[in-house]
């Protein structure tokens, strides 16, 4: 075939490679890619843009189509006219039949499908592709539509036409107007793909999804096709296998009495018994499982990114031939912008355009959506709630028990993370929102809201985006809780380093990490997009106050009750230029220096500049005390001397933060004069201290770390460090002080790791993506620690014993 | 720049009149080391969009996209004439960032550092960023990032292969 790619019809997927987006669509595109490599989806083709463009061009159909949009749509706010246009251009696209040649063309290569599946009349799915060329975002420039077990030429051509039309969809039409792209550069492609006839299928997760383990690989399977599972209506067989040596380390068969199969002459999905014979066998076979997972390891090293794999194993073919990829995705909790299509084409409010009824204390995660009750006692509730209600009432007690079983989710005006009802909904798994005031005010009875106990938002009517998402986490989650791991215990506790609140849940969920070592407190700034000393001058203390508060609130509550420790503000004078108001208030006011870190910066702004500082405190203040979060505790960075330690505690005395068992103070250890004055600080009230060996490092070996020139002498390990280290840790034990490292030499250097737990470092902060290795491998230390004490003791006793013996038999050595 | 001169409240909506010299710092930086860009992807743009209008107007011929995962953001930043998409670095939608010449992010915190890397890769486009001291340290950049210093502004770039 001589013909450019670019104007043929038809392209078959081994074809295709992900440079092909312009000519078949993303979709098309990657399925190309997958099977380039090597990784098995099942055959088809696509029928690409080209043959579109000239399906509109050459029946004449493209000018009246752009005429329709133009005539139509004459306000670009009305969607009605968005409707319009859209019904008129898709039965014109449908009723306009194919030119000959195209037909011929399409239905020579499904012809070609059959014969290289052996199925005469083969089952296919049919789904649009749209292309942008190389417009962004080009996904959401086409509706993706997609037909199921077409069949037939017939039934092919109609079905490619439907896909072709929507990409006048109203949405589709309404998103390219709203963002400016000339319909005439937006084409559709559509993928041809063979059905498989699955007599199994299932998923696959190269990342355990609950333990966030990498080493193996999970399979679970069911008979039949996939819906089964993923509506949760049966439960899987379960399967572990190892990443390296590809051996199945858990398998766990169960009873799949139900499966979902394709009805043979209609085409449609039908329920079914499984025959007794299969029901207690595994749905897939040894051979199947280790295949499967060398598949599933392919995708990850092609992706670079742990996936969720959907696969099916087809009746029709044999091993291994039989075993197809159907679907592959980043393992994420879920993308906003399948949030964003889903909710906008179930109709339903979008989270941005909901309205927000009253906000409070997230008690117990979930989101659900139902309808409310209001009720004042157990006697109301009793009669008043029914199965799946929400709820709402001022505070509970034990009387009120049987009626929170009930409940879909628990809304009470009063109370903290640890009142009667958050405990007791976290208990039962329910979505709960404590504190929220005005609850039983607000919320009436009868009305649908959605609660997001996740946030603390309640909203008016159902918010489909939110409820979903949700529903398929819990699924997911119910399905990993079968085989969910406790993490490896550790003396040493393993913490975390965050600066993005939003991720706090998924860190706290994947790294199942002892708190936070380190809350890092620039990116809320950074967030709320203004240099501190402009927000007071205009009054937005209160918006600062709140965006802090809030941000910390998500870290605190996804890691409820574990300490999270918030390190104030440590900006070098010359990053706050990146902030509006920096100039002035920085580079203008003679803050910034020649070295800029070791600047003003630190402690010391604390003390020069108290009005800025006593708003981080009124934030920690405000989640502690009105959301209840008392596992939120501060750290002060960058001290220098004792008395700036000694004054920032008096602020934050004065705003209400006093030192207690639930408040501890700790400082960063990272000047040298800390080190030399440990002592004097212990003296001075601190509960704990953490490392901050980058700075440390600098300071003791005097090396610029933003120096290039220097940056080869630069080492973490320098025993002046260790030295350093060593001995802020053997003083701060004496005196019951805790200690912890939150800068990247653990993390780098795994000696480093071994050195901080001999010195006896009560927790070690690590980056999320480090939390488990560390932990191993603290784990693996300690063992050692004690393996070796125990041959140290055993030495002893064996000396002892020997000069023991010495003295018995030394009047005759030759016995010896 | 006569676009921005929009006065929001005192936070959370865009930022106001004068832009920081720090980000038309960063735009002069890329305009030079990129004068031929066809494509250029800011990610997390936020609420800071001042490199990117300002880039748009150093580089004419350049297609300048900016990202970011807060909807709300995207929809105030198509205001400003700034060709703004949703996207979540986390999981990119890698149709956006196709056929980059450079994708670049503005103070990226340590935790989204490697994900632009790995994005730089996926797609075939430089990678530059400016980090704050401590995310460039928490990130620990590998050698193959190159630091460039420019009066004063620090970036570090990572070339594709």
């Amino acid at each position: 075939m001589s013909q450019d790619k670019s104007q043929k019809i038809v392209l078959w997927f081994e074809e295709l490679n992900k440079e092909d987006v312009p000519l078949v669509g993303g979709k098309c595109a990657n399925l190309g890619e997958m099977i380039n490599a090597g990784i098995p989806v099942p055959p088809g083709f696509a029928i690409s843009a080209y043959a579109y463009k000239r399906f509109i061009e050459e029946t004449g159909i493209a000018q009246k189509i752009y005429d329709i949009l133009d005539e139509t749509i004459t306000d670009p706010k009305d969607p009605k006219q968005y409707e319009e246009a859209s019904k008129k251009i898709r039965k014109l696209i449908e009723s306009t039949p194919i030119p000959d040649y195209l037909q011929k063309e399409i239905v020579k290569a499904y012809k070609e499908l059959c014969k290289r599946t052996g199925v005469k009349d083969v089952f296919v799915a049919v789904r649009s592709s749209a292309t942008a060329e190389d417009l962004p975002g080009a996904s959401f420039a086409g509706q993706q539509e997609t037909f199921l077990n077409v069949k037939g030429e017939k039934e092919l051509l109609e079905s490619v036409r439907k896909c072709w039309s929507s990409l006048f969809t109203p949405r589709a039409i309404f998103y390219r107007t709203q963002k400016g792209f000339r319909h005439e550069k937006v084409l559709i492609s559509v993928a041809v793909q063979k059905m498989v006839n699955s007599r199994s299928s299932g998923v696959m997760f190269t990342l355990h999804p609950v333990t966030g383990d990498r080493s193996k690989i999970v399979v679970e399977s069911v008979w039949g096709l996939g819906e089964a599972i993923v509506s949760g209506a049966v439960t899987p067989d379960h399967f572990e296998v190892d990443k390296n040596t590809f051996k199945i380390v858990v398998k766990n068969i169960v009873k799949k009495t139900v499966e979902y199969v394709r009805d043979p002459k209609t085409g449609k999905t039908i329920h079914a018994e499984v025959p007794p014979e299969r029901q207690e066998a595994p749905s897939l076979t040894d051979e199947e499982v280790v295949e499967l997972a060398k598949i599933a390891k392919r995708i990850e090293e092609h992706y670079g990114t742990p996936q969720d794999i959907e696969f099916a194993v087809d009746r029709d073919l044999p091993f291994p031939k039989n075993l197809f990829i159907v679907q592959s995705r980043p393992e994420t909790v879920w993308s906003m912008k399948e949030a964003e299509a889903k909710a906008e084409s179930a109709g339903s409010a979008s989270v941005a355009e909901a309205k927000i009824v009253l906000k409070g204390l997230p008690a117990s995660p979930g989101v659900y959506a139902g309808k409310a009750k209001v009720v004042f006692s157990p006697e109301e509730a009793a009669k008043e709630i029914q199965k799946g209600d929400i709820l709402v009432t001022k505070m509970t007690n034990p009387d009120w028990v049987p009626y929170m079983r009930l409940a879909g989710a628990i809304v009470t005006d009063e109370g903290g993370m640890t009142c009667h009802a958050a405990i007791v909904s976290r208990e039962l798994g329910i979505p709960c929102i404590v504190g929220a005031r005005e609850a039983t005010k607000l919320m009436k009875s009868g009305e649908t809201y959605t609660v997001d106990a996740r946030s603390g938002v309640i909203y008016e009517g159902l918010v489909e985006e939110l409820v979903k998402p949700a529903e398929e986490e819990k699924a997911a989650a119910a399905a990993g809780a079968v085989v969910a791991q406790a993490p490896v215990v550790t003396g040493t506790k393993i913490y975390v380093n965050i600066s993005i609140p939003d991720v706090a849940e998924k860190i706290a969920k994947e790294t199942q990490a002892d708190g936070v070592g380190l809350l890092r407190a620039e990116h809320l700034m950074l967030s709320v997009g203004k240099h501190p000393r402009l927000l007071i001058e205009e009054g937005g203390e209160q918006k600062m106050i709140d965006a802090f508060a809030e941000g910390i609130r998500k870290v605190a509550q996804a890691f409820y009750p574990k300490p999270v420790v918030y390190r104030f503000l440590d900006f070098k004078p010359d990053e706050f230029l990146a902030l509006p108001g920096g100039e002035k208030y920085e580079k203008e006011a003679g803050h910034v220096g020649p070295n800029p870190l070791i600047g003003y910066r630190g402690a010391f702004r604390y003390i020069k500049e108290p009005d800025i500082f006593r708003l981080e405190c009124r934030a920690i203040k405000k989640v502690r005390e009105e959301y209840g979060l008392k596992n939120v505790w501060v750290m002060v960075p960058f001290v220098r001397r004792v008395e700036e330690f000694i004054q920032a505690k008096k602020i934050m005395e004065e705003e209400g933060l006093k030192q207690g068992p639930d408040f501890k103070i700790w400082i960063m250890v990272e000047v040298p004069s800390t080190v030399l004055l440990i002592d004097k600080f212990i003296e001075a009230g601190i509960d704990g201290v953490s490392f901050g060996t980058n700075d440390l490092t600098m300071l003791i070996l005097g090396i610029d770390r933003d120096d290039a020139a220097v940056q080869e002498i630069y080492d973490e390990r320098n025993l002046a460090v260790r030295r350093a280290i060593s001995h802020v840790i053997r003083t701060c034990r004496k005196h019951g002080v805790t200690t912890s490292v939150c800068g990247q030499a653990p993390s780098n250097y795994p000696e480093m790791v071994e050195f901080f737990v001999r010195e006896g470092a009560t927790s070690i902060s690590v980056n999320p993506d480090k939390v488990i290795e560390t932990r191993n491998l603290v784990a693996s230390i300690e063992r050692k620690l004690m393996l070796e004490e125990l041959r140290e003791l055993r030495d002893k006793v064996d000396r002892l014993e020997r000069n023991a013996r010495g003295k018995v038999f030394n009047w005759a050595p030759e016995l010896d | 720049m006569s676009e921005m001169h929009e006065e929001k409240s005192s936070t959370g909506r865009l930022n106001s009149t004068k832009p920081p010299k720090y980000f038309l710092e960063i735009a002069h930086l890329i305009s030079n080391l990129y004068p031929n860009a066809r494509k250029i992807v800011e990610v997390g743009v936020g609420r800071s969009p001042y490199t990117a209008i300002q880039l748009k107007s150093l580089l004419p011929g350049a297609e300048i996209i900016v990202t970011d995962v807060d909807r709300r953001v995207v929809r105030e930043l198509a205001r400003w004439n700034l060709n703004s998409v949703l996207d979540d670095i986390s999981n990119p939608n890698l149709e956006i960032y196709e056929n980059a010449d450079l994708i670049y992010s503005i103070r990226p915190p340590f935790e989204l550092i490697p994900k632009l890397a790995l994005l730089g890769k996926r797609v075939g486009a430089d990678v530059l960023i400016t980090p704050l001291s401590e995310d460039a340290y928490l990130s620990a950049l590998s050698e193959e990032w190159r630091m460039i210093q420019r009066d004063g502004l620090i970036a570090y770039l990572l070339k594709r292969c």
